[in-house]
């Protein structure tokens, strides 16, 4: 539904209701609403005595939420049983029997990903269009995102199957300036200067250990880790001293033969490990 | 001899229908209601028999199904068949 008064004030409202075949009938349905506000502030009354300069000037939010039901296989709730015809490695009656092994577990439970979005912006357009510019800052949350299978007990006996575990944000901004303009020659130039950034965090992933090499709770997306150091060795003398000074193993539980010219890692909490 | 043949159809059906009002007074309205769907159907078979008889006439109804040893080898087949399908309404 899409509604506005002179062009002044805007508002939409979308509603969708989305099923697929990839998720069970209790999990396969879901809706979708998304709304946005504009408001055309140069084409309010109090405006007139700058319309000249900037003839366009307009404030946006929106909110939105959308759905992901891409799964790298078609029937993900389902458990499939790999048969092979006259490959088993022993004889039955003198010939290789068909095989078949035990499937692996899935999660029946798998639906929909999630992703809620606000967005607040600002677009302008002054000196006869020919200076424009936008501005914008969001935030996005993707949940029950299908992450990495979770960590559990080995006891399990098997692999570990993916399932709607992970919540992500992801805020940032984007900003664009352009200038547009033709020489009374008749040629046209512009220029264009772009800035964004946005930061992604994990906000729910079941890592009760702590794992640094799959997501955590609170991490941020592409975070890199690393030791700290204390300085590079100029001497073989200070090498040894620094060696000296970890005796519970310390830089060589890293690396052997350290000498004049390698990096000193720092023993960060004291342990002399 | 191997001979392999899939087909997928993909159907994709969109309907929806709009309505605009523009009122002397400024305020406009528009609506839009629709409906879409996809379904892709995938199927495939495939078949392999051992000993071309004639090169130039490469079909499986004139195979020996023996190796180059001579030796008896039974022909594989394999079949594969899936589909998925969305289905949305909407209101724009």
């Amino acid at each position: 539904m899409n509604y506005d008064y002179e062009g002044r004030y805007l508002a939409e409202i979308n509603l969708r209701y989305d099923g697929t075949s990839r998720f069970r009938s209790d999990k396969r349905w879901k809706m979708f609403p998304s709304f946005s506000l504009g408001w055309n502030i140069a084409r309010e009354e109090f405006w007139k005595p700058w319309e000249d300069m900037v003839g366009t000037l307009k404030l946006r939010a929106s909110y939105g939420e959308l759905g992901n039901q891409n799964t790298k296989s078609w029937y993900p709730t389902y458990q499939t049983m790999s048969v092979n015809a006259s490959n088993g490695s022993w004889l039955v009656n003198g010939a290789k029997p068909n095989t078949a092994y035990a499937p692996g577990l899935v999660s029946s439970l798998m639906t929909w990903e999630q992703i809620k979005t606000w967005d607040i912006g600002l677009d302008f357009g002054a000196l006869g269009n020919r200076l424009t510019g936008s501005f914008d800052y969001y935030q996005r949350q993707t949940l029950d995102m299908v992450g990495p299978a979770p960590e559990l007990p080995v006891i399990l006996g098997t692999g570990v199957p993916k399932m709607n575990n992970t919540d992500l944000k992801t805020y940032g901004f984007d900003l664009s300036v352009a200038w547009n303009d033709r020489l009374k020659n008749g040629l046209g130039y512009g220029v264009k200067f772009i800035l964004s950034d946005s930061q992604t965090k994990i906000t729910r992933y079941p890592n009760q250990t702590g794992r640094l090499d799959t997501y955590r709770e609170g991490m941020k997306y592409g975070e890199i880790w690393g030791y700290t150091t204390v300085g590079i060795a100029k001497t073989q003398e200070e090498m040894d001293a620094h060696l000296a000074s970890l005796p519970n193993g310390g830089q060589d539980a890293i690396g052997s033969r350290w000498e004049a010219g390698d990096l000193m890692f720092a023993d960060v909490n004291g342990d002399g490990k | 001899m191997y001979e392999g043949h899939n087909t997928s159809n993909y159907m994709n059906i969109n309907a929806y229908t709009e309505y605009g009002k523009q009122l002397e007074s400024g305020h406009n309205f528009k609506g839009m209601v629709g409906f879409q769907a996809e379904l892709m159907k995938y199927k495939s078979i495939s078949l392999q028999r051992e000993g071309i008889i004639v090169p130039s006439l490469p079909s499986i109804d004139i195979t020996s199904g023996t190796d180059a040893y001579g030796k008896e080898v039974a022909p594989s087949v394999t079949g594969n068949l899936s589909d998925w399908a969305t289905a949305g309404f909407l209101v724009v």
